[in-house]
């Protein structure tokens, strides 16, 4: 059996039967396709797109995408600006897609629309997952516990250079009427799209290794989508982990990123970043000098009191003493009236006690003298009365026995009786003796 | 005549006063002693009169420094 040889077809009539298979097949059709964009070109108002999925990291499709410009102004028109943030590398996309099959430009997805919530959820699901997993680590409220200066005037400046955020920040800082005279140190990187990750990263550890007061992360504005890196777990980690306090500007409309949540300090603009920086420091210098005026009116107001209060004390000190002086000098001159009353007494004493006593001594004296006159005189008396002499010239005798003085009347009968007078001496002889009968 | 010793204190002048005193009272001096009592008496009472005198003119002296 002799082989048949093969039917040949040209390229064209393979291709333009592929097509009209695909167009019989697929027309019209359009079909929901959740995808990844991994990559995002622009020319004419059309976006060429390559689309991939992917599991555990392997790719396991892949296919060319366009949107034509009048359809993306459509969905533009339907979405807001938002879209073209969604329509950037590396986000996950709910596409409603048409096949289509070009004999010359071969197999393509049309893109004919888009479900936004299907890219925020992805957006609000990785907030999730993050905020979750920093909390599991204990890293989530880090920055809370660092010291934020309130005089931070030396800032690590971390954001793409030229932006409006970055510019806006910048002009904030250095014109205002309040206080201009900031350090910044730039850390200038990528702030849009997943490369931005890994350069604000670094840019946070670098940072650390300066003498800085506060790290601030800028961006100037941006959809939910744009800003889902500051969602971005490594990003987070690495603010919480910062040893600086870390002040974010990011500016947004609605919800907070997970680095706004994790940051020492979030604010809604770059403009309020610095707004915040330099009236903290202004409010702290009027504050210093009101407490300095304050402190001035109350010092003054007391050294004036303690002046007048002294000025009584003096006064008082004045009175007092001399009215003490003159108390003490009465209390003096009374004592040495005292003294000489009592020294005149002491004396009135004992001169008189010395005059008594001597008057004493002279009287008892010549009482003595008397006493001892009137003795001998008494004596003298006595002897004269006694005197015999004076007896006998008075008529008186003096009778006697045997020249003795008659003491008894007994045996004297017979005896001879001598009685004397003034004249002269009778003897006598005794014959009869009569008793006295008393 | 009895001589007043060097360091006689007022006191013990007073003293011998009154013993004399009631020496006297008690009539217990004689004659003969009398006269070297009452001298010493007034001795003593001399003494005493000079010591007051001086002793107030002391402390009158001290009274007007001040």
């Amino acid at each position: 059996m002799s082989a048949q040889a093969p039917k040949i077809y040209t390229l064209t009539n393979l291709t333009r039967s592929l097509e009209n298979h695909m167009d019989q097949t697929f027309g019209s059709k359009t079909f929901w396709v959740k995808a990844e964009l991994s990559k995002v070109m622009v020319s004419s108002g059309r976006r060429y797109i390559e689309l991939v999925d992917s599991e555990k990291e392997n790719v396991t499709a892949k296919i060319q995408a366009i949107i034509w410009g009048n359809t993306y102004t459509a969905i533009k028109a339907k979405s807001g600006k938002v879209i073209d943030s969604i329509i950037q590398p590396g986000n996950k996309v709910l596409i409603s897609v048409k096949i289509q099959y070009d004999k010359l430009y071969g197999l393509k997805l049309l893109i004919v629309d888009l479900d936004l919530s299907y890219s925020f959820g992805d957006v609000e699901q990785l907030k999730k997952e993050t905020i979750l997993k920093l909390k599991q680590e204990a890293l989530f409220d880090n920055q809370k516990s660092i010291y934020l200066p309130t005089i931070a005037k030396r800032i690590g400046l971390i954001s793409s250079k030229g932006t409006s955020g970055y510019k806006d920040f910048v002009t904030e800082l250095s014109s205002n009427k309040y206080y201009t005279n900031f350090s910044i140190k730039e850390f200038d990187c990528k702030v849009q799209g997943k490369a931005a990750i890994p350069e604000l990263i670094k840019a946070i550890h670098s940072a650390n290794t300066y003498d800085l007061d506060v790290i601030v992360i800028l961006r100037g504005g941006g959809s939910k989508i744009d800003l889902n890196i500051f969602n971005d777990y490594k990003l987070c980690q690495a603010i919480c982990e910062s040893k600086l306090p870390v002040m974010t500007g990011i500016g947004h409309e609605t919800d907070d990123v997970v680095a706004d949540l994790v940051a020492r300090k979030n604010l809604i603009t770059p403009t309020a970043v610095a707004k915040t920086l330099y009236l903290s420091i202004a409010t702290f210098n009027a504050n210093l000098i009101n407490s300095y005026t304050a402190l001035k009116v109350a010092s003054d107001n007391q050294l004036r009191n303690k002046k007048e209060e002294f000025k009584r004390h003096k006064k008082d000190i004045y009175i007092n003493s001399t009215s003490i002086l003159n108390e003490t000098s009465q209390n003096l001159v009374s004592l040495k009236h005292n003294i000489t009353a009592r020294l005149n007494s002491i004396q009135r004493v004992h001169s008189t006690k010395l005059d008594v006593n001597y008057e004493k001594i002279k009287l008892l004296s010549r009482d003595l003298i008397k006493q001892q006159q009137l003795d001998l005189n008494s004596k003298l008396k006595l002897i004269d009365i006694l005197n015999p002499e004076r007896l006998l010239k008075t008529g008186y005798s003096i009778t006697s026995v045997d020249n003795t003085k008659i003491t008894t009347l007994d045996n004297l009968v017979g005896k001879e009786l001598k009685t004397e007078t003034d004249k002269g001496t009778i003897y006598s002889h005794i014959t009869k003796i009569k008793n006295n009968t008393r | 005549m009895t001589t007043l010793p060097k360091d006689m204190k007022y006191e013990d002048a007073l003293a011998k006063i009154e013993d004399i005193v009631s020496e006297l009272e008690q009539k217990e001096v004689s004659i003969d002693e009398l006269i070297k009592r009452v001298d010493f008496a007034k001795q003593l009472v001399d003494f005493c009169q000079d010591k007051l005198t001086k002793t107030e003119k002391e402390i009158e002296k001290i009274i007007e420094e001040k």
